[in-house]
């Protein structure tokens, strides 16, 4: 298995390479082409990290095709438990783990995770393919993905449909307390959207999704109290979820623009949740866009959620002590700037297409969580 | 029956007509500003094909398609032709950047998005119009697709009839 | 309640198709990259992952189109 993902990978990433610097070989004409890296690191009030570096080619082709190759490298760091062995804190920590913990003493060390993901998009006006892969210890998932879209109106209203399907292979590594017992998750979505211009300054966004999940899906390494004990966590193996989301963007007097979203969600297990955000950008001289960003977050708990299980069944034979299936409510403030550095290094050069992106996030919700994101980023143009 | 059907072909024929002149009417003598600010008129057209396009720096096709008619500005010096690439950027400077950019030496324009656009009512961006020695629209493309282009340059060379003297004074850089 | 609010708003989407067009020349501030819904396509990608690892809904990134009458 795990030479079997090494191998694709590998093949993969060559593929990735290979392309562009043999485009000429091949006599691919290229017209425009950009190169973006995006780093990013979040640091939540547990301690955990994750480091992403994450690197994303765009090339136009003739005849209106766009390549776009994604590669993203991310380390999640899970620091090891600090309370003093055998001691309440300790016991607990080690039970509701999300992580795998062979024996206790790996409890007692810092634990990292590594995801490697490898994107493939090919598109012209109307329609577009993709792929995803992407690689962890013990978690290996595929996507494919297709969009078709039209303009009506001249050009003043779009529809897409868009549809993907993946497929999950999930290997747990070995667990004291958990099951690792191989297993799969597979992904079925599609959504619809209509983009429609209201005013030279104003455009609307409507779309509707719907996403049916079959497998796995509690966490393998974690185990939840019920009735004095503690059993392995477990989750229905199907959810049909869907969400519906109104977007609006509006041009501003001044060179700045505000975008404003709304979005309902509901699914079978009993979570409903509604979001609301809002973007504000503002251009500061010809080359920096600094934009502010606010988001609320609303959700319901699932049918069988509890604090509490009083039944080794817990809730209709369901259990979790995943707090993402509790009811709560959760902000986020950001703020990021954007600066081009064509009015610096002069206009046709060939670094004239650079720019440089700099962004932090706060991040906090009503379980007493909270993160802060920060990202780091180079684009060029060319 | 006849009669009716004559009368109606001939009405049709005028307006055709008199829509065809439209774009030639709507340039003759209009005034316009260059890239840098400095006021210009459009005029010594009579006699004379001109390729009028309208451009905008916002627009992905466009910045396609200005390098093919600047170097077809080059190509056909030695016919009667005129190029007119108007910009309709609300902000000259950033049509003036592009221009830089893309070392356009083709006769450039700005007016803007509510004067000559809206007067034409363009109906797509770009859009290019060959307007004849007689006046009358002969071409109109929209797009910068190859099979666009290879359409609006035969439609050009068909137009424009070989120069008997030097060619048009207002060819090459006057930015 | 989900259903009624997707057949509403969908409806509206309908209703909005029929509404008055923008002219092509118009389309300017549209065409501004702080105007663009693929603006932050990417970042939106990137935070997906990190909120669905804390949040229990999904979804709200989907879609593409709209154009500027540019051919």
């Amino acid at each position: 298995m795990q030479l079997i993902r090494a191998s694709l990978l590998a093949g993969l990433v060559s593929a990735v390479i290979v392309v562009p610097a043999h485009a000429a070989l091949f006599d691919l004409p290229l017209q425009e082409q950009n190169d973006a890296y995006v780093f990013q690191f979040f640091s939540d009030v547990d301690d955990i990290r994750v480091t992403t570096h994450q690197n994303r080619y765009d090339v136009t082709l003739e005849n209106d095709f766009a390549l776009s190759l994604g590669l993203a490298h991310q380390t999640v760091v899970i620091p090891a438990v600090d309370a003093p062995p055998g001691s309440e804190d300790a016991v607990d920590a080690i039970t509701t783990a999300s992580r795998p913990i062979r024996d206790i003493g790996d409890a007692y060390e810092e634990y990292a995770r590594t995801r490697k993901e490898v994107q493939f998009d090919l598109s012209r006006p109307g329609l577009g393919l993709g792929y995803y892969f992407s690689s962890e210890e013990d978690y290996l998932a595929q996507m494919v993905r297709a969009q078709w879209d039209r303009d009506f109106a001249n050009e003043n209203f779009n529809l897409s449909f868009g549809a993907s399907y993946g497929w999950d292979a999930i290997d747990p590594l070995e667990d004291a307390d958990g099951s690792d017992a191989a297993d799969h998750r597979n992904t079925a979505y599609a959504n619809v959207v209509a983009t429609q211009v209201l005013t030279p300054s104003t455009v609307l966004r409507v779309g509707y999704e719907r996403f049916w999940v079959g497998g796995l899906q509690h966490n393998p390494y974690r185990n939840v109290y019920v009735a004095g004990g503690n059993e392995i966590e477990l989750h229905p193996d199907a959810r049909t979820r869907q969400d519906v989301y109104l977007r609006l963007n509006q041009y501003l007097p001044l060179r700045a623009s505000l975008k404003l979203e709304a979005k309902a969600y509901s699914d079978d297990w009993g979570v409903t949740s509604t979001t609301l955000g809002a973007r504000l950008s503002q251009y500061v001289g010809e080359s920096i866009v600094v934009r502010y960003r606010y988001r609320f977050y609303d959700q319901s708990s699932a049918d069988f959620y509890s604090d509490d299980y009083t039944t080794p069944g817990g809730i209709d034979g369901f259990r979790t002590a995943d707090y993402r299936l509790s009811a709560f409510d959760a902000h986020l403030f950001g703020t990021r700037i954007h600066w081009s550095l064509e009015s610096i290094l002069g206009d046709g050069g060939t670094w004239s297409g650079l720019a440089l992106q700099l962004g932090y996030e706060r991040y906090f919700n009503s379980n007493n969580f909270s993160a802060n994101i920060l990202e780091a980023g180079v684009s060029l143009g060319f | 029956m006849m009669r009716f059907s004559f009368a109606a072909l001939m009405v049709l024929s005028l307006a055709a007509g008199a829509r065809a002149d439209v774009v030639r009417e709507a340039i003759d003598g209009y005034s316009l500003h260059t890239l840098e600010g400095e006021s210009v008129t459009l005029d010594d057209l009579e006699g004379r094909t001109v390729v009028v396009n309208f451009w905008a720096e916002w627009c992905g096709p466009c910045r396609r398609e200005l390098p093919v008619l600047d170097a077809w500005n080059q190509e056909l010096v030695g016919r009667d032709v005129v190029f007119a690439a108007i910009s309709i950027d609300r902000d000259a400077k950033k049509a003036a950047r592009l221009a830089d950019r893309l070392d356009l030496s083709l006769p450039l324009y700005h007016d803007g998005p509510d004067d000559l656009a809206a007067t034409l009512d363009l109906p797509s961006l770009p859009i290019t119009y060959v307007v004849g020695p007689d006046g009358r629209t002969v071409f109109t493309s929209n797009g910068s697709d190859p099979e666009t282009m290879d359409a609006l340059h035969a439609a050009i060379i068909s137009a424009a009839p070989r120069s008997a003297s030097n060619p048009n004074p207002s060819r090459g850089a006057e930015r | 309640m989900i259903r009624r609010r997707s057949t509403l708003l969908l409806l509206v989407a309908i209703l909005l198709g029929g509404c008055a067009t923008v002219k092509p020349y118009e389309k300017e501030r549209l065409a501004d990259p702080i105007m663009a819904f693929d603006a932050e396509a990417e970042e939106d990608a990137r935070e997906l992952h990190w909120i669905e690892a804390r949040e229990g809904s999904t979804g709200g990134a989907g879609g593409a189109g709209g154009g500027c009458a540019c051919n």
